[in-house]
Order: C-alpha cells, then structure tokens, then sequence
C-alpha cells in the first residue's frame, strides 16, 4: 500500500491518495500515517482511486479518521470504486461516511 | 451374498487395494464411484477372479472364491460381467454369441437357447439384429447384446464394469436404460460407473471409493446429497480442494491469500469472485477465526464448473457457534459473511466444530 | 411380429467404430478388402494367371530350338557359308574327309578327286570353290601357297590314331602311354612344329633298341605329305615315320615297316598280318568296330580350304598391320603423353579414347571398347606376356630410346656407359630386357649387388632418383621395394663403381632440376633421349630402344578354341562333386578354376552356355557323350588311366570277396569283353538287360548307383540299366542274390555305402587310393580315364539353315517334348514324382501342424524350463537349413535303421514346420484382445473351453492366409529330398534331364507342374478360409421365422 499526502497552502485541507488495499495489514500503517496529519486539518480527503480491496480492518480506520473530523471538520471519501463501494454497503458505512 | 475383507492388491509394487472390505446383499443394487485409478474396476473383477487378490478373502455365498479348491468357471456362471468394451466375440453372429453359453455350458439345447436368445435380445431392443456380425453394430448396441449375452446364463449376481464409459453420450442412454429395467428385477448388481445421476437413481447403496479403500459408503441420498469426508465432497461437487492447517501466531496473510488466488485462478474463477472470496476469508480468519483459537484446519474448495466456492473450517474447542457471537470486534466480518456468503452453516461432529461458508451458490 | 429380416446392412444407423479399442475390427476390414479381391476380381486374377501361365508355355520354342543360321557379308567366313546349291566342294576319294563333306555340305555339289594334291590344285585355280580334308595336312600345303587358306572352324572331328588288331589289347595300352607321354614332354610339340614348318629339317638321327625284346610289323601309306612319305633319296620319311621310330625306342622293338595303298591297309590291320597301322588313320566310329584305335596322336579335324581371295572381308578388315590401318579405328591412348600427337601427324581420322592408365587401356582393348591401344613398347611387351592369347604388337612406330641422365661434365656419365657397353656385349642386357617386361613377375626381383665379394661402397653413395609409376622400367613392387629395368642397371653400375645405391622417389617433372642442381646424382626411369633435354644434361649409352607400340587383339576366332591341354590354365573347369575328378585336376592344371556340379547333366549344359570352358568326363562316357552332342569335343589324351570297381564299407569285406572272385571269373571267361562291345558300341538305349532272380534264395541286396553315367548306369524306362549294372546282376544272380538299386546323387553316394545304409555301391566308381583307406573295392571291373571335354570352336550347330523361325521352333518345341514326356514313357516318371512330392507335403503339413500346437503350447507356457525348451527348438529348427536337418536325420539319426527315406522326410519337413507353425499360432493367440478371453471366462468357461470355443476360431482365421504360404513354401523345399535319394518331382527332372540333356524344356515344364501344383493344393486352404468367414456362413444358416 502506498500513501501520499498533500496538504492545501494553508493547511487547511489534506489529501490523502491511497494506493493499493487497505486489509489487516497495511490497515495499521494507514492509521499511523493518518495519526500525526489531523493537526489543523478541516478537511481530510480520501482518495481512493488506486484502492482495490479494503477489508474490515480498513474499515475501522476509516471510521477513526471520521470520528475524529467529525468534531472540527469532515471526511471525504472519493473515488471510491465499485467493490469498496460494496463493502461499504455491506456493513451499512455508505450511510455514514461521505462518499463523492 | 458377497462377504470382502481387507482386500488387498498391488501392481508394480504400487498399491491399488489397500484393505478393502464390503458387504453386498441379496437384491441389492450397489453403485462404485471414484476417481480413475482408484482399484474400482480392480476390486469388481476380484470379485470374480478376474484379477488375484494378494490378500484378503471373498465369501460369495458360503463359497471362498480363493480357496484352491473351488470350481471357479462354476461360480462364474452365477456372475455375470459386462466389460466396458463390450467383449463381443467378432466371428459369431449376435445370436451365436448370446446362445454360445448355454448351449456350450449349461447344455441347453440349441432350440430352446435361440427361444431364450431371442427373448432377451426382445428384452434389450435389438430383435431385428439377430443375425448380425458384432463389427455391424454401433457400440450402444453391442453393449446390450453384451448384457444380453450374460443373462442368458441366468446369473444371480451381475458385474457391469464402466458399462458405459466407452460409449458416445448419444449412445450412453440406451444402455443405462436397459441397466434401469434390469435393476427392477431383483437381480443383486454392482455397478462402477461415472454415471452419477444414474447412480443416485438406481442404486440401493453406493460406495465411494478413494485412496485404496471403500473411502464412504451410504445410501444415494447420503453419498449424493451429503456426503460426509472431504474427498467424497470434492468428488461429488465436483470440487477442487485446497487445504490449510493454519497457525495465529505463524501466519502471512499475503503468502496464505497469493495461494488461494492461483488456486483460485486455476479453477478458472474471474477476478471479482476471487476478490470476494479473499474478503470472505480474510474477514473469517482475522476477525472470526483467530480471535477465538490458536489452530484451525482450513478448506477452500472451488468448483470449477459451477463456479461455487466452499470455505470450511474446522477446530476443537468448546461448542461455540462464532457466527453468533456478539463482540464487537467481529461484527463487521459477520456483516460481510452474512452478506456474501449464500450459505453459512455451524455444526459439531465428534468433538469437533465446523463452520461451512458457501459462495457464489444458490441461497438457503 | 415383424419378420425375421436377413437383409444385414442396416442403414441409417451412425456406426461409430472405435478401432483402438476392439481390435478384433481390423481383421473385418481386411476381410472385407479381400472378400472384394475375390468376389469381384477373382476372374480377373484367374485369369491373369493363367495367362501368364499360358504365354510362359508359348516361349517354350525359344529355348528349344537352335539359333537361326548366320549370314554373312561377301565372302565365306565360316564352312556354313559354302553349304549352297551352287557351290562346287571337293572332297578325297576314300579317307573319312569324304563322307563328312559329303554330310556336311548336303546342299552342295560334290566333286571327288584322287589324291589332296589335285584337291589344292584345283582351289588355287579356282576350278572348285573349297576343298575339304585333315587341317593339319592342309595347312602345311597352305604354308607354302599365299593362294590357299583354311577357313578356322572345321566340319567335322578327327582323330589321327594308331590301328590295331583287336587281339592286341596290352599293345594299346602301352602305345597309349607312349602318346600321353610324347604328348607331356613337348615331343609332339617339336615334331609337330618341325614337320608342319615350310621347310621341315630332314628326319633327326633316333636310336634303335640295342637288345629289342620284340618285332612289330608297322603299315603306312607313304602318299601323305608331311605325315609318311617318300624323301628326295627315296627313303619313307614324315612325321608318322618318326613317330614309328620313337615308339620303337619306347616299346623296345624292333619294327618292320611296309608301305601299301590305303584300302589295303584296313584288312591287314584286321587280319592281323601287321601290328600297327600309322598313316595319318583317321580314327571313325566305323572303323572302330573292326580295330583297336589308340589316343589321338596328332591333333586335327577335317577343314575346309578355300582361295584366299574368298576369305571373307571382315577377317581382313580388322587386321591391323600398319600405322596406316589404324585410321578410322578407336584407339586409347594415356592421358597426357605425347602419342596422340604423334599418331595425329602421321595419320588422320583416328578416333581417340584417352585413359589414365595402362591398365585400364589394355583392358577396353580386350572388351572390345577400343580397337588399339598405344603404349611405349616396354609396356607393350609387358602386356603381351601377360595376355598372349589375347593381345599382340600390331606395328610399332616413332623410336625412342631411353637412358640415365648425368649431370653435365659429370664423370658417372662414362662410367656408367661403359658398364652398360659391357652388359651389352655379353647379351645380359637383352636378357634383362626379357625379364623385366615378360610376364613371369617371380623373376622380377633385383639381386643385392653389395654382395658381390670385393664390395665395399667407398666411393660413396650414387643416388638414383625416377618416377616409381613406370612399370617395368622403374615401379614400386608388392613388398614395397622398388624394381624395373632402371633400377637394376643403376644398381649394376653403382656395385661397378664400388658405390652405395640409394634410390629417390620424385615425380618425373622435377627430375631434371634435381639433377642439375645437385640434389641428386642421376635420373631415370623411361626417360627418352631429347635434344631438348641435352642441352641441360648428359646422358649415358642408351640402354633400351623402344617405340611406340601399337596393341591390337588377337584374331578372337583363334584364341577361344581350346586345343590343347596347356590352354587350360586359367580357364573355368567342371568338375561333378565328390568325384576323383576334383583331385586330378588340381594335379593337373594347377591354375585352372574348378567349379563343382552337383548333378552331371549340368556339365554339359554348363559348357554349351558358356558357364565353363571345360569339363572333366570319364573316357566311355566321354565318347557317347560327343556321339551325342556334335557341340562338344573330346581333347585328345587321359588325364588319368582309372580302374572302376564295386565299393563295400569295411563290414561287408565277405561281401566284398565273394563279388571279386565273380568278376575274375566273369573277366576270365570273356564275358565282360562281351559286355564292354554290348554296352560301348552301338546305342546304349537298345541294349536289353538280363532277368533277375524270381526267387533269390539269399534274398535282396540293396545297392547305390548314380544312374547318370550312360552307359555304365542309367535310368531306361524307369529302370536301372548300364554295364555295371548288368555286371552286378550277373554276379548276384550266381551269389543266389537279387537286386533293389537305390537312386542316389554322387553327394550322398559314398556315405550311403559307408553307413551301411546299403550294401554296395556300383557305377563307374573310380578306385582310389583315399578311398580304399575308409572303403573296400572289388576286382575292378573296367578300366578308363578320365578325359577333357570342350565345345566345339566356330558355329557348328544344328542344319536349321533357312526356314521361319517359328516353324523351326515349333519343331523344336515338338522333339523337346517328345523327348521329355512321350519317349519310354517318361510322364509316368514325373507323375510318380508328384505323388510323393505330394505326400511328403501334406502328411508333413498335417503332422506339422499337429506337433506346433503342442510347441505353441509350451512356449506361453509360464513354467521357464517349459517354455525355455520350446524356445530352444524353435531356434533350432528356424536356424538350421532344412536340408542340413535332413541329412543329419538320415544320415546320423537314422543311420543304423533301415528307415523308408520318405518317413525320415516326413519327420524332418514336420519338426521344420511344427517351429514355424508354432510361431504363428502363439502370434495370432497373442494378437487376439485379451479381452475376449476374459469375457468367455466371466460366463463360465474353462480356459481350455474358452481356448477352444472363443480364440481358436479366431486365431485359425488370422493366421490361416500366412499358413496358406508357409505350406506353399513347404511344398517347394520338398524339391531338396533327392539328396536322402528320394524320388520327387525335381529329381525325375533331373533324371530325365540326364538322357535328354537339355535343360529348357525339362526345367520350364517342372516349374510349371509346381506351381499348379502348389496353386491345386493351396485352394483347398482359401476353401477353408471360406468357409470360416462368419459373413458366408450366416448367409447359409438361415434361421426361421419368428411370427
């Protein structure tokens, strides 16, 4: 899984573009990565265009990232492809989440 | 009214029959299936000598086949054999084919052999080929005069050994026919075949073989509809199986999930299905399984011409049904499973638990 | 009820056949390939086959008849060439030239003269076109006459003998080896040279016996020159006189010598009042009646003289006598040498043939691929003394002389000259020059000169160096040493000079560098003498003249006719196997080429065909044989005097005595005599044969004989006959014996006797030393020799002359016939010879066939010993030729047991065929799907029930087309049985053969009695092979109606 970061000119939005699956494996490096990014952040986008797979432990990660912009700002998901998208209707997160 | 125990035989060294051993009664109608190679043809043509166990014994009524003693060609004339490749004798008419063992054996006189002849041949559908050379008829057709040919002689017990494997499948359906009608006379047959829908139909029993020995026995519905041991599974579904033993604390996600992609690939399965599969597993292994025990036996099985997958896995532990369970943690994987899977199943056997998942199928 | 249908093709139905997996459906397809062959072409191949059958019948005629007569071109070739109405032949008054004239030119007009003188007279001035008397007469008057010429081929035969009284049996035999004597020796040689040369020496001084132990009166004529007449002082001379004289010496007699007319000569000699009769005596089988004749003394035969202007122009054509003739003619010459130019410029028109070698050259001159060849003479002497009979010098050209070069101003050029000068002088050179380029190649080594006492090779070494490739003067010998002309006089000159030799090999290009830059110290090798090559070095004396030869053939007409024994050296001999024969003439034509018959009627054919230039014939025979056939000439002179007697192994030495003492009686009372006329005069054919025994108190004796020797033993009418066979019963009969002759082949004959199988052997049995070793022989019963026989040179031939071909042979065709089948009933012989052909072949191929299920039995046995056993005799039997099995059975099995030949036949041609047949059962067993087996055993079959009822058929119906051949086969190697003296089909051809002596008809008509006989007998196989095809047997056993 790779991962890149762009932050706006005045920090205000971060961009985060995933690459690859987000399983019981690389779940961990994404939460850490995540972690030391939130500060200042308003909105945290999501991109999932290069994810092919993401599992339930993927699925705990986004529901942290959410939770913790829930309170200064908001998540959004985008790019999400047809199988992810499944995934979350499965386990009833499209309702929850921002999915562009 | 056959008696096998532990049955054995060897080619080359390489063992075919590994202790085998069955009972067949009077009347009954037993089906043999397996995989090619596995000694069913061998143990059918032990049963009349055709073949020399190494060890073993075979009661046929009170008789024991192998004792040097007994008159073997006189116990033959009560079994009957019909070969997979027919066996007609070429430079006989089908009449003198079918009349040549009464006449010659049992001295029955040539009138009432060719009534007798003639009668069966009536019975098998071929009259009007009486007088036909066996090199004439298509192979459908020298099957059943073969099967013509053995109950001429009255036969208590009849063997039909892959009648039909040589046959094209236009042909297959005349002879399983006249097997069909055969079988409502109350005549004691074994039948090794692949025909499995016919089997299920006409058998009283079945018995599968698999590694050298009667693997699972049962009736149709047993064998067919729930067979018990894997390999009888895999066989019936017609499933390719993959099995792990799998360890929490020694376990790559990655190597276990490239394994089960080439498995997965090479049961022809699409991308999307392989995807789903490798969810359903990761979400089982990681969140239902491991959560809960240290060692769990694992098996995927893929059916290559249906395209339904089967995902079994097997502990011992205290009966729990993990699929019921309320923590947390597994909830989403329960969601996942639910939805995915068609079928999803919990049962105990000896002590042990089973959870079976089943993918891409119809729904229960 | 739907009736019960016969109608088999059903159509509409896809048959899926499925070959790989039941085999058994590839025999129908072939059966039904067949089963076409038959139904629809079965007519046509019949029919086919007898054609065939029907024209090799037509083409019969062409082996019988004789070759249509020759014509020739203007001119007479050959005496054929004069048998016309409208030629005038003289021919003597009296002398035996008279009635072969007469015979021979029956078509022309015949004028008789007193004496030959006037005969000559009268050709020179071309009053007659030929005249006809003894060629050696003639051709001393042609010698002296440029006028007269003697045509090559003669008309007739003629033996120049001595007469006797017919009391003086012992005085012949002694005149005889006086004449094979006179004859080994070279006396006849050099006497025959001297009086038939242009000007014969007078008669040499003989000496008379000092102390003659008798007085021989000798009768001669005195009108014959060069043979007895009267000398210039009146004194008789010639070569009978000389011959008188010489035999004299021999005889030690004294001899009385009276002249008188020729007609009186005749009853002289019959009376008795003189006691040889030498006057050129033309011994013919008339005169043979009334005196004893000795061997011929003087070789001749009754020729034909003609004018020489009437020779026929293709013998001149090809004389090639000058440079000149050779234009127009195909001449070889070696590539790259200069004779083709040479030739170019004094002759045009040549056509040019260019080889690489000599040898090659030589050998397209004699197979006629060129007409000459040119070479340098050396080689041209070389090759002449090598094939003299063929080749000779036609004319030389172009001197050349060849020597060693020095290097300028050397002093070795003096020195060797002078050597050369001295060997010159004493002739050596001339001698050494015979030696290196004759033909006699032990003689060409080169003595070591370094031995000669006083050597010591300080002066140092001469080194020689030549192109080894110039045979003879300079080449390479068999061990590698270097010989030739050259080398031997350098190494002569380098001994003179006290010098070592050394011999360089280098090609001819580079010798005269060699030499002038001083490498080395002299060339050689074939070097001519150039201007050119003068001026660059200095040559010693010439030591050799040579030229350019031209090679021609000799006339071909000349060399192929064998006239004496010396031209036997070399040729191809015939010799029948297991005869003395073999060993005398190793003995006495060392070089000649045996080759061996088995049968003696081959012989003759062999000869007539070309096969072999000569055969080797005992003496009675001999003169029958010739009698017989005009083709064939006896060489005058025995190769061997032999004693024929009955032969007895060691066991029957009681036997032995009794039939001796029988025959001194039988010699003592004058009755062999008597048999000797019956049997050797007149036609053996009508000689009768006395009664045997009714009932022979002592029972039977079986004998051996060969009957192929007439007139000793024959078959006549399917019966035994001939002298010896007379003799023996005669012999047995007052023994209290009868007789019961058993045919043999001379192969087996000995062995017959020796194993006891019977009790004697008769038949023109020579008596031997080696075989009195392991035999016993009785008192012989007559005594002969053995002769040389050889065809006849030019085209004698049968009068067919004129006529159509076809007429003549169908002529031809009738008498073979006739000959063969009609005459003494001679079908009866062939038709008995079928039977047990016949017989032999079908009790064999049945006990055969019974025997080979018991090996095929035991060879799938899976016991190891069994099957081990089986497999041993089959590779015996299929190892062994079968007629080495039969001989083995009958001549060591059965050796001591008085078995028919027939029964032992039977056995060995069974245990042949039982291996053979074997095979074939346990190959179709094993090509039956193991299948079928298995179906038959799950119903309830025995294996042997199974075996019977279920494989069997099938295999019988597999295997039966390859049966069908190997009894076929069979049948045909039943023609060997005549060695263990069985009497097939071929061996009464044989016989047959062996009176008629033809070869064609007799050969043909047994061929095609085989082959019907095979095709008769094989039918009833493919009867039975139809009979077992399932598709015809149905077709009969209809069944009945189902209603």
């Amino acid at each position: 899984m790779n991962l890149s970061m762009k932050k706006n000119e005045d920090g205000t939005v971060l961009t985060v573009i995933v690459d690859g699956s987000i399983d019981t494996v690389t779940a961990p490096e994404l939460e850490n990565r995540l972690e030391g990014a939130y500060a200042g952040v308003k909105e945290l986008i999501l991109d999932f265009a290069g994810v092919d797979y993401v599992s339930s432990a993927g699925l705990r990660v986004i529901m942290g990232a959410d939770q913790r912009m829930s309170g200064t700002g908001r998540l959004i998901l985008k790019n999400v492809n047809e199988d992810v998208r499944e995934v979350f209707e499965m386990t009833g997160f499209d309702e929850l989440l921002n999915i562009e | 009214m056959i008696s096998v125990k532990h049955l054995c035989k060897s080619y080359n060294g390489a063992p075919v029959l590994r202790n085998v051993s069955a009972e067949i009664g009077r009347g009954e109608i037993i089906s043999i299936i397996g995989p090619s190679g596995t000694g069913k043809s061998t143990f059918l043509r032990c049963l009349n000598l055709l073949e020399h166990p190494d060890a073993g014994e075979i009661l046929v009524g009170h008789t024991n086949l192998l004792d040097p003693g007994t008159d073997v060609p006189e116990l033959r004339m009560k079994m009957g054999m019909v070969f997979q490749q027919f066996n007609l004798f070429p430079h006989m008419t089908v009449l003198e084919n079918i009349m040549l063992a009464p006449c010659t054996l049992r001295r029955i006189p040539r009138t009432k052999a060719r009534e007798k002849a003639l009668e069966l041949l009536k019975t098998v559908g071929l009259l009007d080929k009486a007088e036909a050379l066996p090199e004439e008829l298509s192979g459908g057709q020298q099957q059943r005069v073969a099967i013509a040919r053995t109950l001429a002689m009255e036969p208590e017990i009849v063997l039909f050994d892959e009648p039909t494997s040589a046959l094209d499948p236009t042909m297959v359906n005349e002879v399983l026919t006249v097997i069909r009608n055969l079988s409502k006379t109350g005549i004691t047959m074994i039948i090794v075949t692949h025909e499995m829908r016919f089997a299920r139909d006409v058998s009283t029993r079945v018995l599968y073989m698999d590694e050298g020995i009667v693997y699972e026995e049962g009736t149709p519905q047993e064998i067919f509809g729930s067979p018990k041991r894997p390999r009888t599974r895999a066989f019936i579904r017609r499933m390719d199986m993959l099995c792990f033993e799998l360890d929490k604390f020694d376990f790559d996600l990655y190597h276990f999930r490239s394994e089960v992609d080439d498995f997965a690939v090479r049961q022809m399965m699409e991308q999307k299905k392989r995807n789903a599969i490798q969810l359903v597993l990761e979400e089982l292994i990681e969140n239902i399984l491991f959560p809960r025990m240290e060692k769990t036996q694992l098996e995927i099985g893929i059916s290559a011409e249906s395209g339904e997958a089967e995902i079994r896995a097997l502990w011992t532990g205290p009966a729990e049904n993990p699929l019921n369970a309320d923590d947390e943690a597994g909830q989403m994987a329960r969601m996942i499973l639910s939805k995915r899977c068609s079928q999803r199943e919990f049962a105990q056997e000896d002590s042990r638990n089973i959870l079976t998942l089943k993918l891409f199928g119809e729904t229960k | 009820m739907p009736t019960f249908e016969t109608n088999r093709r059903d159509s509409g139905l896809t048959r899926t056949r499925r070959r790989e997996e039941n085999p058994s459906h590839v025999l129908p397809d072939i059966r039904a390939l067949l089963s076409y062959c038959r139904g629809n072409t079965a007519a046509k191949s019949r029919l086919f086959s007898f054609g065939a059958a029907l024209l090799g019948i037509l083409l019969l005629p062409a082996g019988c008849g004789g070759e249509p007569a020759k014509s020739n071109g203007a001119g007479f070739a050959v005496p054929e060439d004069l048998n016309k109405p409208d030629c005038v032949i003289g021919v003597p008054q009296g002398p035996a030239a008279m009635q072969a004239g007469e015979r021979f030119f029956n078509r022309a007009q015949i004028k008789y003269f007193n004496s030959p003188s006037d005969g000559y007279t009268a050709v020179k001035h071309k009053k007659i076109d030929a005249f006809v008397f003894d060629r050696h007469s003639m051709e001393y008057a042609a010698k002296s006459d440029p006028d007269l010429a003697i045509l090559p081929s003669g008309i007739a035969e003629e033996h120049i003998v001595v007469g006797m009284p017919l009391k003086h049996g012992q005085l012949l035999e002694e005149v005889n080896r006086f004449i094979a004597r006179y004859r080994a020796d070279g006396t006849y040689k050099d006497m025959y040279s001297r009086w038939f040369s242009e000007n014969p020496p007078p008669m040499p001084e003989i000496p008379v016996p000092e102390n003659p132990a008798r007085r021989l009166k000798v009768g001669t004529e005195g009108l014959n020159e060069p043979m007895n007449f009267y000398s210039g002082d009146g004194d008789l001379t010639g070569f009978d006189m000389e011959f008188v004289k010489r035999l004299a010496l021999f005889l030690n007699a004294e001899v009385e010598v009276t002249a008188t007319t020729f007609d009186a000569l005749m009853p002289a000699v019959e009376a008795g009042r003189i006691d040889l009769l030498v006057a050129n005596l033309n011994g013919t089988p008339e005169r043979r009646e009334r005196m004893l004749m000795s061997d011929d003394y003087v070789d001749s035969a009754i020729s034909v003289m003609v004018h020489s202007g009437n020779l026929a122009e293709s013998r001149q054509v090809d004389a090639i006598t000058d440079v000149g003739d050779l234009s127009g003619k195909r001449v070889a010459y070696l590539t790259g040498s200069c004779y083709r130019q040479l030739t170019e410029d004094l002759v045009d028109g040549v056509k040019f043939l260019s080889f690489s070698d000599h040898n090659s050259g030589v050998q397209a001159l004699r197979s006629n691929k060129a007409d000459a060849v040119l070479v340098n003479q050396p080689v041209g002497r070389l090759f002449v003394s090598r094939f003299p009979d063929e080749i000779q010098i036609a004319c030389s050209f172009s001197e050349d002389f060849y020597g060693i070069a020095f290097r300028k101003g050397s002093p070795l050029t003096e020195q060797a000259s002078a050597v050369i000068r001295r060997l010159k002088e004493s002739g050596e050179l001339a001698e050494l020059s015979d030696k290196w380029c004759g033909a006699d190649s032990a003689k060409k080594n080169i003595p070591d000169f370094t031995k000669r006492p006083g050597f010591t090779g300080k002066n140092g070494t001469l080194r020689f160096a030549a192109e080894p490739t110039m045979e003879p003067m300079c080449y390479v010998g068999q061990g590698g040493e270097h010989l030739g002309l050259d080398v031997e006089i350098m190494q002569r000159v380098a001994s003179a000079l006290d010098m070592k030799f050394e011999f360089v090999p280098m090609n001819f290009g580079g010798l005269i560098e060699a030499l002038v830059s001083g490498k080395v110290d002299a060339v050689g090798g074939a070097m001519s003498i150039t201007e050119e090559r003068k001026e660059k070095v200095d040559f010693a004396e010439s030591h050799y003249a040579g030229s350019i030869t031209v090679l021609a053939r000799k006339n071909a007409e000349r060399t192929s006719a064998i006239t004496a024994f010396s031209q036997l050296s070399g040729k191809r001999i015939g010799i029948l196997s297991g005869t003395t024969m073999d060993r005398i003439a190793q003995d006495t034509f060392p070089d000649s080429e045996p080759v061996y018959f088995n049968s003696f009627p081959d012989l003759p054919i062999a000869l007539e065909s070309g096969k072999i230039d000569a055969f080797l014939m005992e003496e009675p025979q001999a003169r029958l044989l010739v009698r017989q056939r005009p083709k064939l000439r006896m060489l005058p002179g025995k190769l061997s005097s032999d004693e024929y007697a009955f032969l007895f192994s060691f066991a029957e030495s009681e036997l032995c005595s009794s039939f001796s003492e029988q025959i001194r009686k039988l010699k003592a009372d004058g009755t062999l005599n008597e048999l000797d006329k019956k049997w050797f005069s007149g036609t053996p054919d009508a000689q009768a044969m006395p009664a045997p025994l009714p009932n022979p108190p002592n029972g039977t004796l079986r004998y051996a004989t060969v009957p192929q020797l007439e007139p000793f033993t024959f078959l006549r009418g399917g019966q035994v006959a001939g002298y010896d066979i007379e003799v023996a019963q005669r012999v047995a009969s007052s023994l209290g014996y009868a007789l019961e002759p058993v045919i043999m082949d001379w192969g087996g004959y000995l062995d017959a006797v020796a194993s006891g199988k019977v009790r004697f052997g008769v038949g023109c049995t020579t008596v031997t030393e080696e075989r009195k070793q392991k035999m016993l022989f009785s008192e012989p019963n007559y005594s002969g020799g053995v002769v040389v026989i050889v065809a006849q040179d030019g085209a004698a031939g049968e009068a067919a002359g004129g006529g159509k071909w076809f007429a003549a042979a169908a002529e031809a065709f009738a008498s073979s016939f006739e000959r063969t089948f009609v005459r003494e009933d001679r079908w009866k012989l062939i038709l008995e010879g079928l039977k047990v052909t016949v017989l032999i072949t079908v009790l064999s191929a049945v006990l055969g066939t019974l025997l080979a299920f018991g090996v095929c039995a035991m060879r799938r046995s899976k016991k190891r010993l069994v099957s081990g056993i089986a497999r041993g005799y089959i590779a015996l039997m299929q190892g062994m030729p079968i007629l080495v099995i039969l001989m083995i059975l009958y001549y060591v099995v059965f050796a001591k047991v008085n078995i028919d030949a027939v029964t032992v036949a039977v056995i060995g041609f069974s245990l042949n065929f039982a291996a053979y047949a074997g095979e074939m059962f346990r190959s179709g067993i094993n090509g039956i799907p193991k299948g079928q087996m298995e179906a038959a055993l799950a119903l309830g079959f025995s294996r042997y029930a199974a075996f019977r009822k279920v494989i069997l058929p099938q295999v019988l119906r597999r295997i039966l087309p390859v049966y069908r051949g190997e009894f076929i086969s069979m049948l045909k190697m039943t023609s060997i049985v005549g060695y263990i003296a069985i009497q097939d089909l071929t061996k009464m051809s044989d016989i047959i053969r062996s009176r008629t002596y033809e070869a064609f008809f007799p050969l043909i008509a047994t061929a095609i009695i085989y082959f019907a006989a095979a095709h008769l007998l094989a039918s009833g196989l493919t009867w039975l092979e139809f009979r077992l095809d399932p598709h015809n047997r149905r077709s009969r056993a209809k069944g009945g109606k189902i209603r």
